[in-house]
């Protein structure tokens, strides 16, 4: 009696399977991905003349955390991309494996595996550029580490979002995901006028610059944790609903 | 073979009941992704900016001419022999870059809290001076080799206990003056210039700025402009803000209107049981050094007197 949500052999076949099967995609991706960071690292340096350095560690954090947030979101996007044409679909659907575990790698890869891979690549691109110059390499989580978490919450939040959209929409569903984040961007701006968020109030959790109260609390997991479970959730859901 | 098949598919069972109940996640799974943004809007909602709170205890002194608190505030200062001052004391780094953008990011990268426990209070009659030598050292130490080329910002919250302040004001309204003193040098002069980079645009960000009435009592001065306003490399002669809880940002901020303003004095009028928060940005070198004092009448008189002869040069 094996379980049928989970069982390890099968996700290991599975995870394997999916690998094969995308590894080019994946490999495509990263390559236009470092070209991209390439023409923009050429741009800004030369724009960057007088910096104390060539390629300062600001400066690497700025673009490491601009480029995740970017390519994370349309590896997102394309993690399903199978799923939005009907020959290919079928095939993803049929494959013998549950919902959970499919929802399960890709958070796997989306969360985890992604921003590895993606900063052993930032890190190969600008470790030419830090040659003979004393600025260290942007590592996330060597130090700051309470002050970096805001970003990759951020970042699981939104590669949530693109998964689920992605899962969601069943046509077009890449232009759907940018139309309906675009208008949810400008909803979230007019409540962001509306209420005048105190800074102190919504970084509560890494800066505690204010007192702590009931309200800050409660404000700091809706802001932070909830959104992002309940979209993790909304994606699984939707993955398992679509799966034959 | 049966068994394998049976292992590797998931049984037909669990598809068909997500089949039957497709109605069911389908409307879980729109509701988790709305929910996930209605929590987020209520979240951003709830944590709205507590200051409109104090907007109307501002109003009640921003409706005063100066001229009138000033004649209003006769205090009597009796110091206690054992005053104290809690200090909690905040010093980012800021390095110079040219990205603003970026010098959000490298304030937090170099913020680190320093609590000078043991700041010089020197009472002396009816003047309260306290010193922040340690600060240059604990700058120092924080940045391990001593390093000149940082620019710093530092906060001063000092809670100024009730308890210690005799006053008899109707509006309870007290009037502190504050000046600034550049490290390296050693103790400024009264009516000597202290240089500060300002930025009032990061005061309008904090939310409390508005709250405050900025009198300038050079009216004729021409690079006066109220605030709100962007102030473009001019100098206030003085400053006076008005306010229980009063949040003084200096320094640059994160946009582009990075502005300075040359203060040379800073006149604060605050409540009792206030917090003076001043956020104190140097250029030029360390500052390590605030007088508080606590003015009488009559030192406030010859202040005004003073402050408008200056006005008439």
């Amino acid at each position: 009696m094996t379980n049928q949500t989970f069982y390890l052999p099968r996700f290991m076949r599975y995870v394997r399977a999916q690998l094969n099967e995308k590894k080019r995609s994946y490999f495509w991706h990263f390559a236009i991905s470092c070209m991209i960071y390439f023409l923009v690292l050429m741009m800004v340096v030369s724009v960057n003349t007088n910096s104390r350095t060539l390629y300062n560690y600001e400066l690497q954090w700025f673009l490491y955390y601009a480029g995740l947030f970017t390519t994370g979101a349309v590896f997102g996007l394309r993690y399903f991309s199978e799923l939005a044409r009907g020959e290919s679909a079928l095939l993803n659907l049929m494959q013998p494996v549950s919902g959970f575990e499919k929802w399960l790698l890709a958070a796997l890869i989306i969360i985890v595996a992604y921003p590895l891979m993606y900063t052993a690549c930032f890190a190969v691109m600008t470790i030419p550029l830090l040659v003979g110059d004393s600025e260290p390499l942007f590592i996330p989580f060597r130090q700051d580490v309470i002050q970096q978490l805001p970003l990759w919450l951020f970042y699981v939040g939104m590669v949530g979002y693109a998964l689920t959209t992605s899962v969601m929409f069943k046509r077009l569903p890449i232009i759907k995901s940018i139309a309906l984040g675009f208008a949810l961007f400008l909803l979230f701006m007019f409540i962001a006028a509306l209420s005048n968020p105190d800074d102190g109030v919504v970084m509560f959790f890494f800066e505690q610059d204010v007192e702590a109260s009931t309200r800050v609390l409660v404000a700091g997991v809706m802001i932070w944790i909830l959104p992002n479970v309940l979209m993790w959730f909304a994606s699984f859901r939707a993955l398992v609903e679509r799966d034959l | 073979m049966t068994q394998n098949n049976q292992q590797n598919q998931p049984s037909s069972q669990s598809n068909n009941q997500t089949r039957q109940h497709a109605k069911y996640p389908s409307a879980l799974a729109i509701l988790s992704f709305t929910g996930s943004f209605i929590v987020l809007a209520i979240g951003l909602l709830m944590s709205y900016n507590n200051n409109d709170n104090r907007q109307e205890e501002h109003d009640i002194t921003r409706t005063l001419p100066a001229k009138q608190i000033a004649d209003a505030a006769v205090i009597k200062i009796k110091p206690a022999e054992n005053l104290t001052i809690d200090f909690d004391i905040d010093i980012s780094f800021m390095p110079q870059s040219d990205i603003a953008i970026n010098q959000h990011i490298v304030e937090h990268k170099y913020k680190k809290p320093v609590s000078i426990d043991d700041a010089d209070i020197e009472v002396q009659g009816e003047v309260i001076t306290i010193s922040f030598e340690s600060i240059t050292e604990a700058i120092n130490n924080t940045m391990g080799d001593g390093s000149k080329h940082v620019d710093y910002t530092a906060n001063w919250d000092m809670v100024l206990p009730r308890k210690d302040w005799h006053i008899t004001l109707p509006e309870q309204v007290n009037y502190l003056y504050v000046k600034g003193r550049n490290a390296g040098t050693d103790i400024v002069n009264e009516g000597e210039a202290i240089n500060l980079d300002i930025v009032v645009n990061s005061l309008n960000a904090t939310g409390n700025f508005n709250t405050f009435n900025i009198i300038n009592p050079y009216k004729n001065n021409p690079n006066y402009r109220p605030a709100g306003v962007n102030f473009d490399r001019v100098t206030i002669d003085k400053l006076q803000l008005f306010a229980s809880d009063i949040h003084l940002n200096t320094g640059t901020d994160d946009d582009d209107n990075t502005d300075e303003v040359d203060i040379k004095d800073i006149h604060l009028y605050t409540n009792p049981n206030s917090i003076l928060k001043l956020n104190l940005f140097n250029n030029a070198g360390l500052l390590n050094n605030i007088n508080l004092h606590a003015l009488t009448q009559e030192q406030i008189s010859k202040l005004e007197n003073k402050d408008m002869s200056l006005t008439e040069q």
